[in-house]
């Protein structure tokens, strides 16, 4: 590089002034009152007709304003005493890219904002109401949101800019006849706005103050597959949504439907564990003449491990058939293997067999044989459930109490008189192995006497002063005698407390107990019969 | 004293036909799979007997019995034997109310391991 030449003798004029009008700013020369005296080709193209720089500007050294449509700035430099030079550049460009810069950090922070308030919930509703606000206050006058037909019918939800939310269903035809519609909720990419004709939009589409609609859009809001519905974008200014608008109102849509999915599912899952949870839900006790009854169920603390543990109580059932015996009074409770809805299933599934089988098949031994054919399953032999039966007839004052053990853990009798026994039923599992042994016990329960039928979660539960000691069979067995004399619901609410203070709010299985009693002669220790009642 | 890691599986072959799994810590809700997992993989061809040794099992719950049930199956499936040593008297317990003793054949495989921890 040799750097640049200074020539001591000036070229000529008119390679002076090709030089001037090769700038793309506009130079003026002027004299010091301000009148122009020489101007370049830019100059004349942006300042037309300009004669002197006072037209334009008061300002003796620089300006920045709108001329003919156009933002520019002016800057004076002085040459000698009587004459300075202005420049003025035309900032058409760096306005538009200031603007756009702009426009984009408004709609990256509307995006970011719009993330963090759909996916602050897993609601549906909510998410969907958050997208009608968000859509009506950022990207149109009025935004509605229509959800996938049901039953030919449209749900959706509205809202108008400065108003609140609006919901409402129309007819799935009515929804057809929105422009792109259709298409929208089936999935296909949006219609661009240009091509969507606003004035065949119904009018319940929107509130009735709205006015005209000077522009449409409909984009979807994708779901898992399908759509999770689509967003209809209303605004009253005439002409089409420009396209950067189109493509800010799809990215929205996109994260809106990806809320408003998750919601669903989230839902769907909810939904679908209330509903095994409810099967499980310890029932209401009948009431059954002649007994106190008294359930208790304390699922496992951690709630996605909904256990199987279930009891039931049938009163005595008239036989289906003129020439059948009936079903005589039964209690039962188990505890199917393992955690969660496939437990669930399994003890659901138990106890409607049970409930079923027991008005053909009464006695103890024989159900538990065909439960457990009607439970053995091919293809998964390690699903099982323990269990005990009891089947109760009157006898005198008391009740004859034939119990059959499915691999259960035998149940306890607290006599009145004090003392605790098990009863000796025995047997093997159900649902694991083909023959199963099942050793029948009859006992008889006199006034006063209480049948205690638990899930072996009371006696596993961990606790203690090293806090992993098991409750056991010999503790339980202590903590029921010292329950003589007690009401069933007294008796299961003091055994739920001393194993509630054992694990001391530590994890434990699910833990259930049945206790059955048969009152107390009313003349032994002044029973008044009323206070039977409350064991129910 | 029993430390809180929950499962602990030791495998030893005695002789290229013979695997032996010794337990210890917990077989439950959170660990059957595992052990379901750890005895299939050590169920290769050529192995003819799978033993369990159970003697450090603290606690052995629904799950922990489907587990072993399944793995006896599996094993007698492939046409090795299956055996249980070192049964505390706990699971003994368990063994007898819930009848598996004669379904998983340990009634029959009572050996003096078993009997010293009662």
């Amino acid at each position: 590089m040799t750097g640049i030449r200074n020539v001591s003798t000036p070229p000529p004029t008119h390679l002076l002034h090709a030089v001037l009008d090769a700038t793309a700013e506009a130079v003026l020369l002027c004299d010091d009152q301000g009148t122009i005296l020489l101007a370049n080709a830019a100059a004349h193209r942006l300042l037309p007709g300009l004669l002197t720089i006072r037209e334009i500007t008061d300002d003796p050294d620089s300006f920045d304003r709108e001329l003919h449509g156009r933002p520019l700035r002016g800057r004076r430099q002085p040459v000698d005493d009587a004459h300075d030079v202005w420049t003025v550049h035309d900032c058409t460009d760096e306005t538009a890219r200031l603007a756009a810069i702009a426009e984009e950090r408004e709609r990256t922070a509307f995006l970011v904002e719009a993330s963090r308030r759909l996916s602050a919930s897993l609601h549906r509703g909510r998410c969907v109401r958050t997208t009608v606000e968000l859509a009506a206050a950022h990207l149109a006058d009025a935004a509605v949101v229509v959800l996938p037909p049901a039953r030919h019918r449209v749900e959706w939800v509205r809202a108008v800019t400065g108003s609140r939310f609006e919901t409402g269903v129309m007819k799935e035809r009515d929804a057809e006849s929105v422009p792109g519609l259709s298409e929208a909720l089936a999935g296909f990419p949006p219609v661009p706005s240009r091509w969507l004709d606003q004035t065949q939009v119904p009018a319940s589409l929107l509130p009735a103050g709205f006015g005209e609609i000077g522009a449409l859009l409909v984009t979807p809001l994708p779901g898992n597959g399908v759509p999770a519905g689509a967003l209809i974008l209303a605004r009253r200014a005439p002409g089409a949504f420009a396209e950067s608008e189109e493509l800010q109102a799809r990215i929205f849509a996109a994260r809106a439907g990806g809320a408003i999915s998750a919601a669903v599912l989230y839902q769907d899952q909810v939904e679908t564990t209330a509903i095994l949870q409810a099967d499980l839900l310890p029932p209401d006790l009948p009431h059954i003449d002649g007994l106190e009854l008294a359930g208790a169920y304390r699922p496992a603390k951690d709630a996605a491990r909904i256990g199987g543990d279930f009891y039931d109580a049938y009163p005595r059932t008239p036989s289906l058939s003129p020439s059948g015996t009936d079903a005589e009074t039964m209690v039962v409770l188990g505890d199917v293997v393992g955690k969660g809805p496939k437990a669930a299933v399994l003890a659901g599934k138990v106890r409607q067999t049970l409930r079923a089988l027991r008005l053909l098949e009464g006695r103890p031994e024989p159900l538990l044989r065909v439960l457990n054919q009607a439970l053995m399953d091919p293809r998964d032999r390690t699903r099982f459930v323990t269990m005990v039966l009891a089947s109760m007839v009157r006898d005198g004052d008391g009740w004859r109490v034939t119990a059959a053990s499915g691999g259960h853990p035998p149940p306890l009798i607290l006599r009145a008189r004090g003392g605790v026994e098990a009863v000796p039923a025995r047997g093997t599992l159900i649902g694991v192995t083909g023959p199963i042994r099942v050793e029948t016990a009859t006992v008889r329960l006199g006034p006063g006497d209480l049948l205690l039928l638990y899930s072996d979660g009371l006696f596993e539960a961990r606790g203690g002063v090293g806090g992993r000691d098991a409750y056991g069979e010999d503790r339980l067995a202590d903590s029921l005698a010292s329950c003589r004399d007690m009401p069933a619901a007294a008796v299961v609410e003091r055994l739920e407390q001393l194993v509630s203070d054992w694990i001391n709010g530590a994890g434990h299985d699910d833990i259930a107990m049945l206790a059955v009693r048969v009152p107390p002669r009313i003349s032994e220790n002044g029973y008044h019969p009323a206070s039977f009642r409350r064991a129910r | 004293m029993i430390d809180d890691s929950p499962l602990r599986i030791h495998q030893s072959h005695p002789d290229k036909t013979t695997v032996i799994l010794s337990l210890s810590g917990d077989l439950d809700f959170d660990t059957a799979e595992e052990l379901v997992d750890h005895a299939g993989r050590a169920l290769t061809p050529g192995i003819s007997s799978l033993s369990l040794d159970l003697s450090g099992l603290y606690i052995c719950d629904s799950s922990g019995l489907s587990a072993l049930i399944h793995i006896s199956q599996e094993a007698r499936g492939l046409g090795a034997t299956f055996a249980m040593t070192g049964i505390t008297a706990q699971l003994r317990r368990i063994l007898e109310v819930t009848g598996l003793d004669s379904v998983l054949g340990t009634a029959a495989h009572d050996d003096d391991r078993a009997g010293a921890h009662s």
